[in-house]
């Protein structure tokens, strides 16, 4: 004690310290392979499972193949019919209906889903342009006691109830369902042609159109001169996308006479707004 | 001493920690490339009956049961869409090309078919995540179909393919295998109506059926029926009368009715529709009392 005291008191601690280090050193030590047996445990479990998934992706991945080649739902016995086989087959058979379901939704199919009990049901209409998916409509209709519209968020621009009675709706839907998404697509499509040209071609001024986009007023201008020439486009029939007239106005008789000119409104005819726009632009009739 | 052994087993141990951190980089690669060959989606009863079969608990087959339920409903489901869109899928599959944060693309194979018309359609297909929507887009459309008698339908399809128009390629295969289906079974219910006068050469889903009295074998009205599908994708039938009458006949007896026979179907068609315009003529060839 008298030793401890004359080689003072922070030697003492110093000692102490050591000792406590040492002994926290030593429950360390066996904590740290606790540690890192456990972590090793946790990574063989996590090894062993993406083992055994990458095996049933496997099988899945065989099973859908097969299913693939013979359409008919005749699926290939296997050798042992086991439960963990039987869930296999299950599994790619749900896979398979999964990705043919999502096939019917990207081919713009009806999305037909059955409410209250078959009474009524749900419809949707996919609207696209040139390979852009656009907006989607949906109609929510009764089926019984007679088949009517109950409720949806089709533009009111669209006819609906007149194409309802033109086609017939009360006898068959289907119909119906094809002449309205041929108008939503037309409408889509023309809305979006709009986009395009307001938003490639700056110097073409959109001087008129209305919300259906069936009339289309553009000021175009002629380089060098700088003549303005008004272009009107009619599209009088709503399933299409293309304008059933095209005519120029322009104080410039002469030059809406010349072969140039003449072309270019059977170009309008036929060809995307804006694509016609940029070829009458790099033949250099217009800015 | 003690502590010696301690140090070893830690060496060892990360040893093999290592080792199974490689393993699994590994495995987790295999699997990645797995998925781009084809992309399996594991969720609600898909992934209960994949944890199960890691775990293998007992649970007195329950996961199954709910999985074969979810499959029946899937079943109904598909039959619905199929009989609703007109078109039934055989097969889709889906590769990934490229999935980077909110961007995702694959190739996207389709085939199925509607009415009598196989189809078999490529794409790929982007989707790129906004905070709000997401935005879809089809490039590379390549559309394979057995057009070989279908010529109006050639032209449609490269145009379909130029535009990446993938919802009016199906729109318009639905109306036209629809008009293709009106004409069949119009025609095969004048056969079976007036066997003896009216008969399907090139069979029933052909352009052509034929209309002659048993007498005058010579004497053969053709109705000819064609669908036509224009670039944009319009489908519109068009029905054609015409007659084949042997010279000598027409020279003993000229008659204005053969002559204009094409133009008065056509107002009959008009005034009509095309089945009671057809009847009129069946029973006109027939040499029907009633006609």
């Amino acid at each position: 004690m008298e030793g401890a005291s004359s080689k003072g008191v922070l030697s003492h601690l110093s000692h102490l310290e050591v000792v406590t280090r040492s002994r926290k050193c030593e429950a360390q030590q066996p904590g740290r392979v606790a540690e890192l047996k456990a972590k090793a445990a946790a990574l063989v479990k996590q090894r062993d499972q993406l083992k055994a998934q990458i095996q049933i992706q496997q099988n899945l991945q065989k099973l859908r193949k097969s299913m693939n080649k013979h359409s008919n739902e005749e699926e290939e016995e296997m050798d042992e019919d086991s439960e963990n086989s039987q869930l296999l087959r299950l599994m790619a058979r749900h896979s398979h209906l999964r990705d043919l379901l999502d096939a019917h939704h990207l081919i713009g199919g009806y999305d037909v889903i059955k409410t209250s009990q078959g009474k009524g049901m749900c419809v949707s209409l996919a609207t696209a342009y040139e390979g852009v998916y656009l907006d989607t409509y949906n109609l929510e209709l009764d089926l019984k006691p007679k088949l009517r519209i109950r409720r949806h968020n089709i533009p009111p621009f669209i006819p609906l109830n007149q194409l309802a009675e033109q086609s017939n709706m009360e006898a068959n839907i289907k119909p119906f369902l094809h002449l309205l998404s041929q108008h939503l697509n037309a409408f889509a499509g023309r809305k979006q042609q709009l986009k395009l040209v307001k938003e490639n071609h700056k110097s073409i001024e959109v001087m008129e159109s209305n919300v259906l986009c069936s009339i289309l007023v553009l000021m175009l201008t002629v380089p060098r001169q700088k003549t303005a020439v008004l272009c009107t486009l009619d599209y009088t029939d709503q399933t299409r996308c293309l304008p059933t007239n095209a005519r120029f106005e322009s104080e410039d008789k002469e030059l809406l006479n010349s072969p140039d000119w003449k072309k270019h409104c059977s170009l309008l005819k036929d060809t995307p707004l804006h694509k016609a726009l940029t070829t009458m632009k790099t033949i250099g009739s217009i800015m | 001493m003690e502590k010696k052994e301690n140090v070893e087993e830690v060496e060892v141990l990360e040893a093999q920690i290592q080792h199974l951190q490689a393993e699994i980089a590994e495995l987790q690669h295999q699997q990645q490339n797995q998925d781009k060959e084809m992309t399996v989606c594991f969720k609600g009863q898909m992934l209960d009956a994949l944890l199960y079969m890691f775990a293998q608990k007992q649970d007195d087959g329950m996961v199954l049961a709910r999985l074969k339920k979810e499959v029946e409903d899937l079943e109904e489901d598909l039959r619905w869409q199929s009989q609703m869109n007109g078109i039934r899928m055989n097969s889709c599959t889906k590769k990934t090309l490229q999935s980077s944060g909110s961007k995702l693309v694959q190739q996207i194979c389709v085939s199925g078919h509607c009415s009598e018309l196989i189809f078999q359609v490529e794409f790929q297909l982007t989707e790129v995540k906004h905070s709000q929507r997401s935005e879809r887009m089809i490039t590379d459309l390549n559309v394979v179909m057995d057009t070989g008698d279908l010529q109006n339908f050639s032209s449609f399809l490269s145009g379909v393919e130029e535009t990446m128009d993938l919802l009016l390629f199906f729109r318009t295969q639905r109306a036209f295998t629809d008009r293709c289906d009106d004409r069949r079974r119009t025609f095969q219910h004048f056969q079976k109506k007036y066997p003896s006068v009216v008969s399907l050469p090139g069979g029933c889903r052909s352009e052509v059926m034929t209309v002659n009295h048993p007498k005058l074998p010579g004497c053969i009205v053709f109705i000819h029926w064609s669908v036509e599908v224009s670039r944009e994708g319009q489908v519109t039938p068009n029905i054609d009368l015409l007659t084949k009458i042997p010279e000598r006949a027409l020279q003993l007896f000229p008659s204005e009715a053969v002559g204009c026979a094409a133009e008065a179907f056509h107002s009959l068609l008009r005034i009509l529709g095309p089945e009671a315009a057809m009847e009129s003529v069946i029973r006109a060839v027939s040499l029907s009392q009633d006609a």
